[in-house]
């Protein structure tokens, strides 16, 4: 009796306590995501702020960090001063290009280096990950000759064609995921009489999805921020890009920083939209992961 | 478990040739677009070109002077230094936020994207900001922070011996594109997995380092060899905010490559040292393939033996 | 399916978009231009170039732009590839003259003899370059504005602390003088936080340059293969201006300087060093009355301020230099900037194209007793170099005399010989 009291006892006591520890866990582990936010938001608000400031109130000792008035007008200004709309069709353009291919040819790819066995198959991986250790300084003027001998001089392609060959990064980071997935599910599917293509199509792509959107947003914020291949490929005003067009705000002696900042915020909102509404996918990782095992 | 890769050479050439139509787009983009810059870099290396006139065959002379050079030294020195302290600190730092946002955290996704915020702010307006919160007056950000334990303030950037750390801790508040990664692969860990060990009555510390960590390390070995090739030639917060100093304090290798090239119009010595840089990164890259050997566990590579 | 279907619609869509730009006019002599600008620089840039094309209805220029920060790494590539426009604004005239990618334009001059009277004549000449320094031999471009080194004073704290204004009988030992006046700790919290001068372009080899002919010396040698520095007018130069923060404490130190170097226009600093570019951020950004002074002379010597222009040039591979001429011409007329000057304040190569104002008055006279800096292609490594130790001089608060080695001599000159 005695003994049956005391395991009941401790049957209800156990879940109670352990309860207790999870609630103080949670509002600990609240604190540290709510501190470090802090942190990683300040630049942010510090950017909105300097946006909204007006000459005054940029150039003083002590800079505030709520501006007193606020100077909405800035964002207006900010908008007015480039051609807004053409530039974030073209970048629209360029990024939505890169994306497709990126994500199939990635995809393609490192299924052939993660799940595939042929010949050299370890060399030309080392070949992949020798190409990135090579600096850019000393890449870029060949490869600007590469593509004016083909006459692509001011045009998107080559800032969208390379995706279509897979970029070394991409590929690395899916092998890796792929790498993970348990060899059977291709044995099991080639019992089935599946060819090499619908396992990657069918098994494959749908389980690395997660990461899958990883690339697909690295290559959205890759495409969208970059200056430096749209400064060098184009020339024409009219096919400039939102980044290329954020570097005008500085100036020779001094640059307009609330305007700048005005105009980050404008190219940042779309980056943020598309990174919320990535993360459904993150969450949906979770069920398909079930799938293994 | 069934072998399929029977003796039979048909299959073996078969798979053959299916891994090269999979590596083919990547094969093609690289004898088209990569290969000749790198043999043209290895040219350029043995000669003398100012970038506007002509290369002129010098044999290995921009490697000889670079070998003398106080600065490539230096410049290494603080390559090696900030790598150091930069590809263990943001791994860490990665790997710790997307665990925080793969708990049960309310509100998670805003989380997410508050700590992924700042790596899509576009580069300039990004060090712009960070200019003003490493200010060394008493008005920076930083300073403020700190004065609210009383202590600094800290020169930050502005003295050669903080500006190295200044940029790794600027650094780490970059890593939302690191924590994106951790998270997809934790995600993809099997639930079943830590359902079994608390069955088990495991700790939470025995689920993340039995479970967690060899699920992941791929993804770890991932995040760690693209932080060796990448943050060796890594030199954008270099070059905007410290300008390599001071006193050559934050002076890398990448950055003294584009000055070279582009200020100084030396293009040999920029190729010259950027195959010495290669070399380098080759290095550090096969000693870290040699060693995850010991730690990166792959599903693919057991056969599925386990379950 | 339906969102890939929809993906390739868009993509469709924006093709069509994006393709349909204006068609290119047919016979007419297309110019390309190059040049950095803001956008309140371009939308005055753009106006200039409509009104050239009409002007010229044979030729049809098309303006090429970057920003600032990027505009020198494109034009290298271009240039480098055979690529870049037939009209270049010049941003590092010693290296694209003389690597022989600029058209020299003595012969075109001859043409028109009375082309360059109107001009600063020592402003032209910073357009020269003969292989070993700028200022001499062939002309390889036009300025299209002028500008030089002054002391921009806030003359709102020299009537407040009842100091007359800096004037042309200053020498470097007033200006430390007058400046310690003005060293104050305004918030009374034991920091000081109002200063007497900065030099925002303290660590240009111009500026170095500049002190040091206050000295009696220049920072690099006649032919441009050793650098001076180490001479005793060197090292006193150096000294001098390590001191105004280390010793003096009238300018700012590293750690309490804002990070942008914008404490001018904040309004705590009386006096400070700078391009007289700099007046249209001041105009636009500083809420008190400032004005200009000349440059303090030295102890040995009444050096002078560098004198300098923007130049544009042809492209030596241009095949249309005749219409590129007349452009340049046209970039470089009176009208055209006297336009820059007033809706910019970008100060004129012309002096006809100025105004009455005390800033135009003073900054012809420093111009007309000027000098011309005289940049070559190695400088910009040598300066680097020189630059690093500098910083140990400020920062490390050492004697010019045990920084500045025969070591580190070596070292610059080596950087020279490249």
């Amino acid at each position: 009796m005695t003994v049956s009291q005391s395991t009941v006892a401790a049957r209800a006591t156990k879940p109670g306590h352990i309860k207790a520890v999870r609630a103080v866990q949670s509002v600990l582990l609240h604190i540290l995501a709510i501190g470090l936010g802090v942190i990683f938001i300040a630049p942010f608000v510090w950017m909105v702020s300097t946006s909204l400031k007006d000459v005054e109130q940029l150039y003083t000792q002590a800079p505030k960090l709520i501006p007193n008035p606020m100077r909405f007008e800035n964002y207006a200004e900010a908008w007015n001063s480039l051609p807004f709309l053409r530039y974030t069709l073209n970048t629209s353009f360029i990024t939505v290009s890169c994306i497709v291919l990126e994500v199939i040819s990635c995809g393609f790819v490192a299924f052939g280096f993660a799940r595939m066995n042929f010949k050299l198959r370890d060399f030309w991986f080392g070949v992949l990950l020798a190409s990135m250790m090579l600096p850019g300084s000393v890449k870029m003027i060949p490869m600007y000759v590469i593509w004016r001998n083909l006459g692509m001089l001011d045009t998107y392609v080559p800032l969208i064609l390379p995706a279509a060959f897979g970029s070394a990064f991409y590929i690395f980071l899916l092998r890796q995921f792929l790498l993970g997935i348990p060899r059977e599910l291709d044995d099991a599917a080639r019992i089935d009489g599946c060819g090499y293509l619908q396992i990657w199509w069918h098994i494959m792509m749908p389980l690395t999805r997660t990461a899958l959107i990883t690339v697909a947003v690295f290559t959205f914020m890759g495409a969208w921020n970059d200056f430096f291949g749209p400064l060098i490929y184009l020339t024409s005003d009219a096919k400039k890009t939102l980044a290329l067009g954020l570097r005008i705000f500085q100036g020779q002696y001094g640059s307009e920083d609330h305007l700048l900042m005005a105009a980050s915020v404008i190219v940042l909102l779309p980056c943020l939209m598309v990174f919320m509404a990535a993360q459904r996918y993150f969450i949906k990782g979770i069920a398909l992961s079930g799938l293994k095992g | 478990m069934l072998k399929l890769k029977l003796p039979g050479s048909r299959l073996e050439r078969i798979e053959n040739i299916w891994g090269y139509i999979f590596i083919f787009p990547w094969l093609f983009g690289f004898f088209a677009l990569t290969l000749y810059p790198m043999l043209f870099s290895i040219r350029i290396s043995l000669s003398n070109w100012n970038i506007l006139g002509r290369p002129r065959y010098i044999g290995f002379d921009n490697f000889i002077d670079l070998f003398y050079d106080e600065r490539v030294r230096t410049a290494l020195y603080n390559t090696i230094y900030m790598a150091a302290l930069n590809i263990p600190l943001c791994t860490a730092m990665a790997l710790g936020l997307a665990l925080l946002v793969n708990s049960n955290l309310k509100c998670v996704s805003i989380f997410r994207t508050v700590y992924y915020l700042p790596s899509v702010v576009s580069g300039i307006s990004l060090m712009m900001v960070w200019t003003w919160i490493l200010d060394p007056s008493k008005n920076g950000l930083a300073n403020m922070f700190l004065g609210l334990f009383g202590l600094g303030p800290l020169s930050w950037l502005k003295s050669e011996a903080w500006s190295k750390p200044s940029l790794v801790l600027m650094q780490m508040f970059l890593v939302g594109g690191g924590m994106v990664v951790f998270l997809a692969a934790l995600k993809n860990v099997p639930v079943q997995l830590y359902e079994s060990a608390e069955i088990d009555g495991a700790s939470a510390w025995t689920k993340f380092t039995k479970i967690t960590l060899p699920m992941i390390s791929p993804t770890m070995f991932f995040q760690v060899t693209m932080g060796i090739i990448g943050y060796f030639q890594n030199y954008a917060a270099n070059f905007i905010m410290t300008g390599g100093g001071p006193a050559d304090s934050s002076l890398v290798l990448g950055l003294l490559i584009w000055r070279q090239a582009f200020e100084w119009y030396r293009m040999g010595s920029a190729a010259a040292l950027s195959w010495i840089l290669f070399g380098i990164i080759m290095i550090f890259t096969i000693i870290q393939l040699i060693g995850s050997r010991r730690w990166v566990y792959y599903e693919a590579a057991q056969g599925g033996d386990e379950s | 399916m339906r969102s890939v279907r929809g993906v390739v619609g868009l993509l469709v869509v924006m093709l069509v978009l994006v393709s349909a730009l204006p068609g290119l006019a047919a016979a007419k002599t297309v110019v390309r231009y190059s040049t950095w600008l803001t956008h309140e620089e371009e939308v005055v840039e753009k106006e200039i170039i409509a009104e050239f094309n009409r002007l010229h209805p044979d030729i049809e220029v098309q303006l090429e732009t970057s920003a600032w920060g990027d505009y020198t790494s494109k034009l290298i590539t271009q240039l480098s590839a055979g690529t870049a426009p037939d009209v270049l604004n010049v941003s590092e005239l010693p290296e694209w003259a003389g690597y022989g990618v600029l058209e020299v334009l003595d012969p075109y001059v001859a043409r028109e003899p009375e082309l360059l009277d109107g001009f600063f004549p020592k402003v032209v000449d910073a357009g020269r370059f003969d292989g070993v320094a700028v200022g001499k031999g062939p002309l390889y471009g036009l300025p299209i504005n002028a500008g030089c080194q002054i002391l921009f004073y806030n003359k709102d704290m020299f009537d407040k602390y009842g100091i007359p204004y800096p004037d042309e009988t200053w020498t470097f030992d007033t200006l430390v003088e007058v400046g310690a006046k003005f060293v104050e700790d305004r918030d009374g919290d034991g920091i000081i936080d109002q200063f007497g001068l900065i030099c925002p372009t303290v660590w240009g080899d111009q500026f170095v340059d500049l002190i040091m002919r206050g000295y009696g010396s220049t920072l690099w040698s006649e032919d441009r293969k050793s650098c001076l520095i180490g001479t005793k007018a060197g090292l006193d130069a150096v000294q001098w201006i390590a001191d105004l923060s280390n010793k003096h404490h009238i300018m700012p130190t590293f750690a309490e300087r804002t990070a942008t170097n914008e404490q001018f226009e904040m309004g705590n600093l009386a006096m400070c060093f700078h391009h007289t570019y700099s007046n249209s951020i001041f105009h636009k950004r500083a809420s008190f009355n400032w004005s200009i002074a000349p440059v303090p002379s030295g102890p040995v010597a009444k050096q002078g301020v560098p004198v300098w222009g923007h130049i544009v040039a042809i492209n030596v591979s241009s095949k249309v230099k005749d219409a590129a001429w007349e452009l340049l011409k046209y970039l470089a007329s009176e009208d055209v900037q006297r336009k820059r000057y007033q809706e910019l304040r970008t100060p004129p190569s012309r002096p006809a194209a100025g105004d009455d104002s005390d800033f135009f008055r003073v900054m012809t006279e420093c111009i007309n007793s000027g000098y011309i800096y005289g940049g070559f292609p190695q400088a910009q490594e040598a300066w680097n170099v020189i630059h690093s130790y500098f910083d140990k001089v400020v920062l490390a608060n050492k004697p010019a005399s045990e920084v500045f080695t025969s070591r580190v001599i070596t070292q610059i000159d080596k950087a020279l010989s490249r």
